[in-house]
């Protein structure tokens, strides 16, 4: 990090130099950018509106623009996300990863025009010797190659990894391949399906109202170290207020670093902690018994599961077995949680905790996450878990119906798909695939071969067992990949196309992050594209899809020329739904829309649930009738720790960093340069381990694909984790050489994790099937 | 609104250590390499399971008997009309007094440049009737900004909260260490534990060294020419 300044233009800051100059006396140097520095945002020329798409919370920010450069991004204090709409004087915030965001934007090594791999060989230390191709060349040969492989093995071995996107999703359903997967089973599968089940019938809520919470209580849940700008904010307005904070984490994460109590919970053992908590609150009956009786069913079904079962606080202070974990710790957290003076309360859970995907009984403790919030009735109720209040726009289908001629000539599609997921029964709908069987899926041929990829912002990094899944893609004939960096996916690809950044181009998003009356946010182009041929995702696809012969298919979507999306004329149907228009949303003074009628603006807590019964099920009938567990079941990990592999492995991340999309990014390797094993001093110590050495992390092989895994870092000593326990921070072992910053720091933990084969998700039979990012042993000793 | 007897009110209890702070302000003053106006520190205390971790966000505390202003030889170092220590690098020698006497060791000596570095409580914004940036971008919003009697209340409210929590050793920093601080700290613990100097009063013996100090201005004035020179030479080697 050479330079790590603003960049100033070189005219600014002789113009600053001159002036102090002048007073000084000639030739006396002034090189300080401060005076410039202090004008930045009061003198900026523009002010303008966008919202951050480091992560999916979306806040909203301010883009101060100067010299035709962003300069400056304070958070949007109209939008919920980032402010407080009700009391917008508060002032906006963003995270750290939004800050930082300006630096990404202004990366040098960003991708600026199509390539073309020239090596044939693929493989972590394979360079694909990249070679310049125009846009046209890219589209024609991905065509091409995608047609041939449909042609000779059917559409289903055509693989798209992509988040949900309107354009893409209707290629793949013309195509007809069933082979969309997206990262949720990495992520919050879990939470989705026991939501569904019990609350929603068909997934999860994202606001928490942490801010009205008076007892919050988190089990792996990191909500102000790495979660969302809305959780870390909710949660300090929370404790300004005199909220109760209470953490369950193996490691101190800053969430238990300022929890009034950190309870250092075994990992994989929180359920157990939970079913206690119901245990306690059923048997004592402190249960909310106006919430109960009026918005659930199923409370005696669920009473005598868990008084048959012993679920009792001494049951679980032996499984957990942990030093200041006791049984009465356990009674005391389940009063406190439940106590009248302590409402509303709320468990506030987000992704990848301990009810994410992280431990193959994360599904039954979401189920008792939800049953502890209804017991407590603070369910869609202020200072709890708020359901959806999304905005009533007309979606991309029915503005853009595919005419019937079309309709009858697309391919059926075929039902197995290559992870397996078809057979998670209810959930198969509204989340994308399992990453954990993928590997197994493509090098296996089963049920059929894959040849070909389209991939769109995912990084092999991030999958389980990446080594494994790197063969999975070397196995693959042909790879596309849309990227604004040359990550490693792009490393292992065929071809790669460059998409501009966020700040260079202008649209709109729905609030679903945080909000408690529906918000739709303005996206203004910040910046002017600072390269010519990056082009937008949706643009490409229908590019692609012309070259693929379905242009007859986003004929309707296209403006002023082919491969133009029309994203304009889109927006403008949808806010006219809602009685708005592009042209108003644009020049709206705070950068959002939002209810017109103050009354629209009030949370109206939801009556009657979208369940078989309406209401609340703490016995699921939806799970009963598809054979999974209709209460919250105590089930162990996937694997224990033993004499060979003694330690938990536990992954998180830096403030700073959002999983592998920043480690380029040279403010946030300012802040955290190069991930460790982090591990209790005194373990440490007594394997003769010092800070700073290098040490080995080594996994058990998996079952069904024996290969070595292990990855070498420096050990990090703390007295804040278990002494059983490795935590790793994820993101970093970056092997792609283009990323020049990133390049070659630290190690990545996907290389630890197994994925898995068809048989162990069926013996498993988990409705919100995850990967189990977290649910093995592993060993370290000095390298 | 230019607020007459601003100071900063930084609540350690909420800080989390994203570093928001450090790295906003380092990017908005074009910060070298591994040089920060503002920094936080990590500190654990006892042995697993007791053990506890805190944060100090460090800065430039401005305090009004201020160490480096009494031990900058040249004036370089010193308080402008608003009360806020700032730095003139124009005639600084570049001795290093000052980052050797601040109790806080929150000045550095930035070699590329040839200049000291400190936190300036973003000076001229304030001048401008706006906040200091680490103030507008504090995610957790643990940073509060106003007049310094309304900082000291919210503060002391802070304190009491905290203790009816459970946290006995609460209190409120800054209120009269060094002559008082403009930045005002609420700690969960004893100053000791996030490495804040016991001793807070400005020790007789620099005192006296300042008055001797004084009547060799012209000795200082040549110092100075000398600064500039050195000044000079390591800025040409060190633009950015």
């Amino acid at each position: 990090m050479k330079s790590d300044g603003l960049n100033m233009k070189r005219r600014t800051f002789l113009k600053a130099a001159l002036a102090t100059g002048a007073a000084v006396g000639a030739g006396m140097p002034i090189p300080r950018f401060a005076e410039a520095a202090e004008e930045i945002v009061e003198d900026a020329e523009a002010v303008r509106y966008t919202f951050c798409s480091v992560c999916s919370a979306g806040c909203g920010m301010k883009a101060y623009v100067k010299n035709s450069r962003l300069v400056h991004v304070e958070g949007n204090p109209y939008d919920f996300a980032a402010g407080n709409p009700y009391n917008p004087e508060e002032g906006g915030r963003l995270c750290v990863k939004g800050y930082n965001s300006i630096r990404t934007l202004y990366d040098p090594d960003r991708l600026k025009y199509p390539l073309r791999r020239t090596n044939p060989n693929k493989g972590i230390n394979e360079d694909p010797g990249f070679e310049r191709i125009s846009w046209e060349e890219a589209i024609e040969e991905a065509a091409s190659r995608f047609k041939e492989s449909i042609g000779q093995y059917g559409p289903e071995s055509m693989l798209i990894m992509s988040r949900s996107h309107d354009y893409l999703n209707r290629l793949r359903d013309v195509i007809g391949t069933p082979n969309h997967i997206a990262h949720q089973s990495t992520c919050f599968t879990t939470q989705q399906a026991a939501w569904a089940g019990m609350v929603t019938g068909s997934g999860r809520p994202w606001t928490h109202d942490l801010e009205n919470s008076k007892y919050i209580l988190t089990m792996g849940f990191d909500g102000m170290g790495k979660a969302k700008n809305p959780h870390l904010q909710g949660l300090s307005k929370a404790l300004q207020r005199g909220a109760k904070l209470v953490s369950l984490d193996p490691y101190r994460s800053k969430t238990a670093a300022r929890a009034h109590k950190w309870l250092p919970i075994r990992p994989g053992y929180d359920l157990a902690f939970a079913l206690a908590m119901i245990h306690v609150i059923l048997t004592e009956n402190l249960y909310n018994r106006e919430f109960v009786e009026n918005y659930t069913e199923g409370i005696e079904e669920l009473r005598s599961h868990i008084i048959s079962n012993r679920y009792t606080p001494e049951w679980a202070a032996e499984l957990i077995d942990t030093p200041g974990i006791t049984a009465d710790v356990i009674l005391e957290i389940a009063r406190e949680f439940a106590d009248p003076a302590n409402q509303p309360a709320h468990l506030a859970h987000h992704k990848r905790d301990a009810a994410g995907p992280n431990y193959v009984n994360s599904s039954s403790l979401a189920q008792a996450q939800v049953t502890l919030d209804a017991l407590v009735g603070s369910i869609d109720r202020p200072g709890g878990m708020i359901l959806p209040r999304n905005p009533k726009m007309p979606k991309f289908d029915s503005l853009f119906p595919i005419p019937e001629e079309l309709k009858e000539q697309m391919p059926e599609r075929r039902r197995e798909r290559i992870d397996n997921w078809e057979e998670r029964g209810p959930f198969v709908g509204f989340v994308n695939g399992n990453f954990a069987t993928l590997p197994y899926g493509i090098l296996n041929e089963d049920p059929y071969p894959v040849k070909t990829a389209l991939v769109r912002k995912y990084n092999p990094l991030s999958f389980p067992d990446h080594l494994t899944m790197v063969e999975a893609f070397k196995k693959l004939d042909f790879i596309l990949t849309f990227e604004i960096y040359p990550s490693e996916m792009a490393w292992l690809s065929d071809i790669v196309l460059p998409e501009p950044h966020w700040f260079e181009f202008s649209g709109m998003g729905s609030r679903k992050y945080h909000s408690l009356y529906p918000q739709i946010h303005l996206r203004q182009q910040v910046v002017s594209p600072l390269y010519e041929e990056t082009k937008g995702f949706g643009g490409a696809i229908i590019n692609l899809a012309e070259a693929m012969g379905y242009g007859e298919y986003f004929k309707d979507t296209s403006e002023g020329g082919s491969g133009n999306v029309s994203g304009g004329k889109e927006r403008n149907m949808q806010l006219q739904a809602l009685g708005s228009s592009w042209t108003e949303l644009n020049n709206s003074a705070t950068g959002v829309w939002e209810p017109e009628d103050p009354a629209d603006r009030e949370l109206v807590p939801t009556e009657k649930f979208k369940t078989p019964s309406g209401k609340i099920e703490f016995y699921s009938t939806l799970f009963e009738e598809h054979g999974y567990d209709p209460l919250p079941t105590w089930k162990p990990r996937r694997e224990e720790t033993d004499e060979e592999y003694p330690f938990y492995m536990v992954i998180s991340r830096a403030p700073m960093h959002k999983m592998v999309q920043t480690q380029n990014n040279v403010l946030a390797l300012a802040g955290y340069p190069e991930n460790s094993a982090v591990l209790n001093k005194a373990t440490a110590e007594e394997m003769g381990i010092s800070e700073g050495d290098e040490v080995y992390v080594e996994s058990r092989s998996a079952a069904w694909m024996d290969r070595e895994r292990k990855i070498k870092l420096k050990a990090k000593l703390i007295e804040g984790i278990r002494p059983d326990t490795v935590m790793i921070y994820h993101g970093f072992g970056r092997y792609s050489s283009y990323m020049t910053k990133a390049f070659g720091r630290g190690a990545n933990d996907g290389n630890l994790i197994m994925s898995m084969n068809f048989d162990e998700m069926r013996r498993l039979n988990d409705p919100g099937m995850g990967t189990g990012m977290q649910d093995h042993a592993v060993k370290i000793y000095k390298a | 609104m230019v607020i007459a007897d601003h100071a900063m009110l930084v609540d350690q209890s909420l800080c989390i250590n994203c570093d928001a702070c450090t790295l906003v302000c380092k990017q908005i003053y074009s910060l070298t390499e591994d040089i920060y106006r503002t920094q936080i520190d990590t500190y654990e205390h006892g042995a697993y399971p007791d053990s506890i971790e805190v944060f100090n966000k460090k800065a430039c505390m401005h305090c009004t008997e201020a160490l480096c202003v009494i031990s900058c030889p040249t004036g370089a170092m010193h308080k402008n009309e608003d009360g806020l220590t700032v730095y003139d690098e124009r005639i600084c020698i570049s001795c290093n007094y000052c980052v050797a006497n601040c109790p806080y060791g929150v000045i550095t000596f930035d070699r590329t440049k040839g200049i000291m570095e400190k936190c300036t409580l973003c000076d001229k914004r304030v001048e401008n009737g706006l906040e200091p940036f680490c103030y507008s971008v504090c995610s957790p919003q643990a940073i509060k900004y106003g007049s310094r009697p309304a900082m000291i209340a919210a503060g002391n409210q802070r304190v009491q909260l905290l203790k009816s929590q459970g946290y006995e050793e609460a209190n409120l920093y800054g209120v009269d260490e060094f002559g008082g601080l403009r930045v005002l700290l609420v700690l969960q613990y004893t100053p000791d534990k996030y490495n804040l100097p016991a001793e807070t009063e400005v020790p007789m013996g620099k005192r006296v060294l300042k008055y001797l100090i004084s009547p060799l201005g012209g000795i200082a004035a040549v110092a100075g020419i000398g600064a500039l020179i050195y000044n000079y030479a390591s800025n040409k080697k060190g633009s950015v």
